[in-house]
């Protein structure tokens, strides 16, 4: 491969690169978009949630006995068609109360503990699993200590089916549009080497042609011809010595003879 | 003149192809980018409208829920208290929703966060008192994004163009550049009647085209030269009394020592141990520096997140950079080294830099990242000063600083924090080790230099230059690899690229003069001490600590007795000075500003000290 060749690839792949980024970001980008947006109308549902329960436990109850919590979560997910799940956990990691009613004294999920163990910012963790979004809040007393932590589970159906219709159109564009940069790139890189070397393509032609031929393309660089020159000399001068020494060889048979 | 007008030449034959170059990129890039995110909102909008408008109509129940219950209790509308106060909570703590406003059963406003509040329409009835609740919804959330994903599009679009275009240019300068004035000398040697020299023929491009072209008169020399060599050996092999011979000593001597001649013959395959170029060592070095910064964004991040106990946070970031340092060090001792010298050390140095890199995705420990850092460190390293350390870099050494400091600090992080951008920090990660891995073959398959050939071993101790280069380096490192990405690039990864693009751009545009560099610190100092922190003064201090460090290493040319041990130090000293600022809460101010100050009074006393007669 010439050298040339391997430029005007390298050239390609960075362009075959940045169109996959930007095709990347845009995937991306409303990806997370989605997801905020859903996450910021369960916001205020968790944020409604959390200072009722709140209210109550500034009322000096333990959280396990405030009963009410259960009614609460209960009316939050008949309300949401998206919200799939409520839960109130201990910071031990037992369900205090749950939607799903079988599982309260249940172990939440590792990925959750690990969430709100490593992952709270601003009183607020979120984990992905299943393919669903779970987004929690800490529950806090009026000391500002946490006493539990509510979550809420997200269906990401309708986010998923979004990304996928997102990710669908970029695949079909994409298709088309890489040929096409490609194309263009590949040819702007082969116009700019042949704008590059013109001189040099001028120059092998016109070395290689026959004497008449390279006056017809418009003679020589100068360097060139004089190179040719000094060639030339230098073979002539060679021939002329070679026949001098030829008629010594010839003179001394004769004499011989 | 000439020679000006031949330069001249010279360089629109680099810059114009490569400016097409990154035309044609960038302009391919912009369009598809454009497509890309036209055809993704269209898929997108209608469920995130709707997504907003269901918020917008939860929050209008539940506020007109509770105003409803108010009313039940028996409070006059007009007599609500803390109706504002309640309202621009809500709409402060809601982005799907604009501005509230409560109205009367007349339609008149009682309470509005904005004036010409419309939108959704919530009636509430309580008795005999109606009332409506009037919920702009808004798309801020969705505004606010496109306009980020458009001006990040932006900068991938840049970075594409200008990655294409320094491409093309590096080619152009260090590839075909070279090639030409070979064959340029060559075709000068000719006319002068030196036929001493074969250019390299091999290959298909222009250049050895038109070398090739020029071999069938050397071969009409060629066989010139045999016919006089038999003529010669016939007539000596009869010379019994030497007469004859004298006779061809005369004939010969009138040749005289005019011509050097050379058998050429271009159908024999040229040995394969031949050297490496030197374009094809820098774009290896390049590519290896590339791919190693991309990753500079993303370490002090990754570390604080890892929250490792019983160590002050100050020192979180700290750790694993110097374990990357140490690394580094060890693996620029064993590159110099005989193992550097030959395919197999690249091709380990580059799978272990690749899969160090590429291991961070699934690394959850603090003491797992530091050993991988330090994986990383010695594999970059090691693949660095073997491919650098081979000698045959005849090009200027500012041409290959810019070449390097763009590959490895200005392309290789924007193109980090624009995957981290698409997928995330640790599938950033995990692209960037995979990209390594892959490119290990292409990097390793370099031919071993010539027997013998390295460049100039550094020797002797450290001396002052090497001091004043370490300084200078203190300040970027500790800017660029952990204040700013603690800072404003912990949540931003395209500003804290950004950060060390500028810093990267400063290095090659610093002029050769380490006062001029060390001045620029002190004023970037005086500013961060004056002026309150931000980040535009941050990146005006990591663009002043680059000038800085920039023009140290240029002055450093000759003067330096170990100008990478120096450097190594310097940034050594960067990571544990930005860990004792944040430990002592130390202003950053002092650190450029005492630096500063230190690089000026050395070179002040270094110029007194050579002005000075000797004794």
């Amino acid at each position: 491969m010439t050298p040339g060749a391997r430029m005007i690839f390298g050239v390609m792949a960075v362009a075959a690169a940045g169109l996959i980024v930007c095709a990347g970001l845009v995937y991306g980008g409303l990806y997370r978009l989605g997801l905020r947006t859903t996450e910021a109308n369960i916001d205020f549902v968790l944020s409604q949630l959390r200072a009722t329960i709140e209210a109550n436990v500034d009322l000096g109850l333990p959280l396990a006995d405030i009963r009410i919590v259960q009614d609460v979560i209960e009316r939050a997910r008949a309300a949401d068609p998206q919200v799939l799940a409520a839960e109130v956990f201990a910071p031990n990691g037992t369900s205090l109360f749950n939607t799903d009613r079988g599982s309260i004294g249940e172990p939440v999920p590792d990925a959750w503990a690990e969430a709100v163990r490593y992952r709270v910012e601003n009183d607020r963790w979120r984990v992905e699993e299943l393919g669903n979004i779970v987004v929690g809040q800490i529950i806090r007393n009026d000391f500002g200590e946490p006493v539990g932590y509510l979550a809420v589970t997200l269906s990401g159906e309708a986010h998923q089916k979004q990304a996928d219709a997102v990710l669908g159109a970029l695949l079909s564009e994409m298709a088309l549009a890489l040929p096409a940069a490609l194309l263009i790139v590949l040819i702007a890189a082969l116009l700019s080497l042949k704008w590059a070397d013109r001189d040099l393509v001028r120059l092998a032609r016109a070395l290689g042609g026959t004497a008449h031929a390279r006056e017809q393309r418009g003679g020589l660089p100068d360097q060139a011809r004089q190179a040719l020159l000094a060639i030339e000399d230098a073979a002539s001068a060679l021939d002329r010595a070679a026949g001098q020494i030829a008629t010594i060889d010839e003179s001394d048979e004769r004499e011989a003879a | 003149m000439k020679a000006t007008n031949v330069k001249r030449r010279e360089l629109i034959r680099l810059v114009w192809p490569a400016l097409l170059i990154a035309a044609a990129a960038i302009a391919v890039t912009a369009i598809s980018a454009q497509v890309f995110l036209g055809s993704g909102l269209e898929r997108s909008m209608p469920s995130l409208e709707a997504a907003t408008r269901a918020g917008a109509e939860a929050v209008g129940r539940s506020v007109s829920g509770q105003i409803a219950h108010a009313l039940d209790i028996g409070i006059p509308l007009d007599r609500l208290v803390g109706v504002d106060a309640y309202f621009q909570r809500i709409v402060s703590g809601s982005p799907q929703v604009k501005a509230l406003a409560l109205l009367d059963a007349n339609d008149r406003t009682l309470y509005a966060t904005a004036p010409h509040v419309a939108g959704l329409r919530f009636p509430i009835a309580s008795g005999s008192a109606r009332a409506i609740l009037v919920v702009a919804a808004e798309s801020a959330l969705i505004d606010s994004s496109v306009r980020q994903l458009v001006l990040t599009l932006a900068i991938a679009v840049g970075v594409t163009g200008l990655a294409a275009g320094l491409l093309a240019f590096g080619f152009g300068l260090f590839s075909i550049a070279p090639a030409r004035r070979e064959l340029t000398d060559w075709l000068s040697r000719i006319a002068m009647g030196h036929f001493d020299r074969t250019p390299l023929i091999e290959g298909a491009g222009p250049i050895s085209i038109a070398a090739r072209a020029v071999v069938p008169a050397l071969e009409r020399l060629e066989q010139s030269r045999r016919r006089l060599g038999e003529s010669v050996a016939t007539i000596r092999a009869i010379d019994f009394d030497g007469s004859l011979g004298r006779r061809v000593d005369a004939i010969l001597a009138g040749l005289g020592s005019r011509y050097e001649i050379q058998p050429v013959n271009p159908r024999v395959d040229l040995p394969g141990d031949q050297p490496a170029s030197g374009g094809s060592v820098l774009w290896r070095a390049a590519v290896v520096l590339g791919v190693y910064g991309a990753a500079f964004p993303l370490v002090a991040n990754f570390a604080l997140d890892r929250e490792p106990l019983g160590l002050d946070r100050a020192w979180w970031p700290v750790l694993p950079l110097m374990a990357e340092l140490f690394g580094a060090g060890f693996g620029a001792l064993l590159g110099r080294g005989t193992l550097g010298r030959g395919r197999t050390g690249l091709a380990i140095a580059g799978a272990l830099l690749g899969l160090s890199l590429l291991s961070t995705f699934w690394c959850r420990s603090y003491a797992t990242f530091i050993l991988l850092r330090a994986g990383s460190g010695f594999g970059g390293a090691f693949l660095l000063i073997a491919l650098l350390g081979r000698g045959g870099l005849s090009f200027p050494r500012r041409a290959v600083l810019a070449t390097l400091a763009f590959s490895g600090f200005v392309i290789g992080p924007m193109v980090g924090a624009l995957l981290t951008e698409v997928s995330g920090r640790r599938a950033a990660f995990l692209v960037i080790g995979a990209g390594m891995l892959a490119l290990a073959p292409l990097v390793a398959t370099l031919r071993p230099p010539a027997g013998g050939s390295r460049s100039a071993r550094a020797s002797g101790a450290l001396g002052l230059a090497d001091v004043v280069l370490a300084l200078a380096v203190t300040p970027v490192v500790a800017l660029v690899l952990v204040i700013i990405p603690d800072g404003f690039g912990y949540d931003n990864y395209l500003a804290g690229a950004g950060a060390i693009a500028l810093a990267g751009l400063s290095v090659c545009a610093a002029p050769r003069s380490s006062l001029a560099g060390a001045l620029t610190l002190i004023v970037a100092a005086l500013v961060l001490r004056v002026a309150p922190i931000s980040t535009a003064a941050l990146l005006a201090a990591a663009a002043a600590a680059g000038l800085c460090a920039g023009s140290a290493y240029i002055a450093a040319e000759g003067r330096a007795a170990r100008p990478w041990t120096a450097m190594g130090f310097g940034a050594a000293a960067g990571i544990i000075a930005a860990g004792l600022i944040d430990v002592f809460d130390v202003p950053l101010s002092f650190l450029l500003g005492g630096t500063g100050v230190l690089l000026v009074l050395i070179e002040s006393v270094r110029r007194k000290l050579v002005r000075a007669p000797a004794v």
